[in-house]
């Protein structure tokens, strides 16, 4: 544990898409995670998970959006508390926290699965991702108007 | 169970993306409600009230010197919430270890 980031492995035995129905599954999520559970298990897709936490069952309710959905693969998704704030979602992607889950196959029908829960407070590493963001895109951008410029160069 | 009522508090106080800016401002160092005002469109009365939400939080410390109040990050209270999460992660893998080779054996 350092810094903003918790980072957690685990070999379970169990393959990969066992594994991944259990993360984004409405039905397998309460088995093991939320008490109560909504999702919708695509990129861009919201949740919103309801725990009752120790003995006392205090509700705390968290929900999100998915970020990265690769079946079998890789999940991840923003995770806060209800957005309260007077300007509710209008203004953009909030600092939020990120948690993403990597499963790798292992031989043995085994999975490796690794969680990532980073920026818990919304003050670091989050402004890295948003950058990672659009440093990406812009990569991907210029790849791509670069082909196109090269097209032209051949074509003319 | 302080331990989740605490937690709560401090969990509600960042769900507010201004309080976070907040937070994100005093992560270089300790600031007078003066200066952070030049970094927002707030008005110093919305200002002190997110300020005054996060000291109640635990989450911001305030040092008076003469009339001027410097405010600074709770770095304690910060890795107690990391503290939290990781032992919160720590249950959940477990139940999700439990589950999915109950699941696997379970021949699903």
């Amino acid at each position: 544990m350092t810094g903003t980031e918790i980072r957690k492995t685990l070999v379970v035995d169990a393959p990969p898409h066992i594994v991944f129905k259990a993360l984004t599954d409405e039905k397998e999520l309460v088995k093991w995670m939320p008490q109560e559970s909504r999702i919708d298990a695509r990129v861009g897709g919201r949740f919103e998970f309801k725990y009752r936490l120790g003995e006392r069952g205090i509700e705390r309710v968290v929900e999100g959006e998915i970020l990265e959905f690769i079946p079998d693969k890789r999940l991840s998704y923003s995770f806060h508390p209800p957005v309260s704030n007077d300007r509710g979602r209008a203004d953009g992607p909030p600092p939020d926290s990120i948690v993403t889950w990597s499963l790798d196959e292992l031989p043995d029908g085994k999975t490796r699965v690794t969680l990532v829960h980073e920026g818990i407070f919304g003050i670091a590493r989050v402004a890295e991702n948003i950058w990672d963001h659009y440093t990406a895109q812009l990569a991907q951008y210029c790849r791509s108007s670069s082909v196109v410029t090269r097209q032209r160069e051949t074509n003319h | 169970m302080k331990y989740y009522i605490s937690m709560g508090s401090s969990w509600k106080a960042v769900a507010d993306d201004s309080r976070r800016q907040v937070l994100l401002l005093l992560r270089d160092g300790e600031k007078t409600p003066t200066e952070m005002a030049k970094s927002f469109d707030f008005t110093l009365p919305a200002l002190s009230t997110h300020l005054r939400v996060l000291r109640d939080a635990d989450l911001v410390r305030e040092r008076k010197v003469g009339q001027n109040r410097f405010y600074s990050v709770n770095r304690e209270k910060m890795s107690e919430m990391m503290t939290f999460f990781d032992g919160f992660w720590d249950e959940k893998l477990i139940r999700l270890k439990h589950h999915v080779e109950a699941k696997g054996k379970g021949g699903s």
